[in-house]
């Protein structure tokens, strides 16, 4: 039998954890305390590092439009406006995602490849339960919240960081700058940002947890396997928000 | 107890997530929780870049947005006559007192980077109020593109006119410049004082014309021209045989009409 490769493995597990999450559905079997849990340690202790980041990111963002406005138009009033689309189409869900690869990425690699390399997923196998149901369906529904509800908190901080910076550094009431904050950003950007998180979040989850069920064995395999969730998952993640830019916005 | 609080932090990150996505979807114009909307077909024949999602302005606020555009696949009503384009615009319901009939609805552009709005005057007071769902016509913006490909024509006309009648042109030119160079001389020829005096006595003329046509509008004046005309209504009356008759007495030979 072919050996799956880096693509095809992941794509494996979500179809599978697929099936098994609309069987558990139809069975109503579903592991709340495990969803629960997951959605705990990937969204709510996530909150703190993601929010701070955005914050800064958004910082960055309107300081730099407002010296490239200034420069070329000599005023940034709408400065807040390309900073908010900027920040809703790609910087909210790419650095959201990027970052909660990096958390939630490596722990989960990391802890389905101990329970490899500790023979913990055959004794699943001997129990008769499936790794893919018991491991895989709650990290999956857990990232996927933690994902969509963390770009939603982003987008907000740093709709608020925008009018902050414009009324403490440069020079406008919180008013005027909110007034030009939705000029540019519509419905359709937010539900492109939706779309994107929806996407990270299910490819994080399933990247890292096929890098974590084909581990070496070793102390080694589980770290290499933790190191390739990250790369290949932020990798992944670049290119899938070009694909879905161009199918999404551009004309 | 660890459980229980997972499930709140959990719970409460949910909801805050999903109120985000309601205010930002009230923000967006998608959700209106307050107040209802009225809504505007306004018809164009030239919707100037205008876009889904551009504001609408009622005397300069920001009260709505365009919320479709579409073409007309059957011909307008009568009222929208000679129109190509439909222009769906949402406007908050405490400006409905304010769009009347005699409203205007023009496509203007605003800021710096050229963004198209729909700006609505307020109807006069003795107009009717537009009904939810009228349709209105729409003031056409300005062809700008149009005007410079036809000003570009026009220029490119004369200037082939001017290039065919060069020579033309040039002893014309030359004509007009002889002409001012020989006024400017008789100009230089003539006496000033004598000119200065002329146009004094122009203007004691006129200012006597002036004093004349003033004692003309006099009731004196307006008395003595009504006698003349009485008098030349009756001399009018007076019978042409008798006249001929005393003249020939008097030894007067003349012929009379």
């Amino acid at each position: 039998m072919r050996e799956w490769n880096q693509l095809e493995y992941p794509a494996l597990l979500f179809c599978s954890s697929f099936v098994g999450f609309v069987s558990s559905l139809t069975r109503r079997e579903i592991r709340g305390r495990e969803i629960i849990k997951q959605i705990y340690e990937c969204a709510v202790m996530s909150i703190p590092v993601i929010s701070f980041s955005l914050g800064i990111v958004s910082l960055m963002s309107v300081l730099e439009f407002s010296w490239h406005m200034r420069v070329v138009l000599r005023q940034d009033a709408l400065v807040p406006a390309f900073s908010l689309v900027l920040t809703i189409r790609e910087v909210a869900p790419v650095v959201t995602a990027m970052l909660l690869a990096s958390r939630v990425g490596a722990s989960i690699a990391a802890e389905i490849g101990v329970m490899k390399i500790t023979e913990q997923l055959d004794q699943l196998k001997l129990l008769a339960v499936s790794e893919v149901d018991y491991l895989l369906v709650p990290r999956w529904l857990g990232c996927l919240v933690a994902n969509v509800a963390l770009t939603l908190i982003s987008i907000g901080i740093a709709g608020v960081v925008t009018i902050f910076i414009g009324a403490r550094w440069m020079g406008y009431q919180p008013g005027e700058f909110y007034n030009s904050l939705l000029l540019f950003t519509t419905g359709y950007d937010l539900a492109g940002a939706l779309v994107k998180s929806l996407c990270f979040g299910t490819l994080i989850p399933f990247v890292s947890a096929g890098y974590g069920l084909r581990c070496a064995l070793g102390s080694q395999g589980v770290g290499e396997a933790a190191t390739q969730a990250v790369a290949r998952s932020s990798l992944l993640i670049i290119i899938i928000d070009l694909f879905i830019n161009s199918l999404w916005w551009m004309p | 107890m660890e459980q229980q609080r997972k499930e709140f932090w959990v719970g409460t990150l949910v909801l805050f997530s999903v109120g985000l996505l309601l205010v930002f979807a009230w923000l967006l114009g998608f959700v209106q929780p307050l107040g209802k909307r009225i809504h505007l077909s306004v018809f164009y024949q030239f919707a100037g870049g205008v876009e889904v999602g551009a504001p609408v302005r009622v005397s300069g606020v920001k009260v709505g947005k365009v919320e479709k555009i579409e073409f007309l696949s059957s011909p307008a009503s009568e009222n929208v006559a000679g129109t190509s384009v439909k222009v769906l615009i949402g406007l908050d319901s405490q400006v409905r007192n304010l769009i009347r009939q005699n409203s205007k609805f023009y496509i203007n552009i605003a800021g710096i980077i050229g963004e198209r709005y729909l700006e609505v005057t307020p109807g006069s007071e003795d107009s009717p109020v537009l009904e939810n769902g009228s349709e209105v016509r729409g003031m056409d913006p300005p062809r700008v593109d149009q005007l410079l490909s036809q000003g570009y024509g026009v220029f490119g006309r004369v200037q082939e006119f001017l290039e065919r009648n060069e020579n033309t042109m040039q002893e014309l030119l030359t004509s007009v410049h002889s002409l001012m160079t020989d006024t400017n001389s008789i100009l230089k020829k003539l006496d000033r004082k004598k000119v200065s005096q002329l146009i004094e006595n122009l203007n004691t003329v006129s200012a006597n014309v002036a004093v004349l046509s003033q004692q003309l509008r006099s009731p004196k004046s307006s008395k003595f021209i009504d006698q003349l005309a009485d008098l030349v209504d009756r001399a009018h009356e007076i019978d042409k045989p008798a006249l001929q008759k005393f003249l020939q007495e008097e030894g007067v030979r003349a012929r009379i009409f």
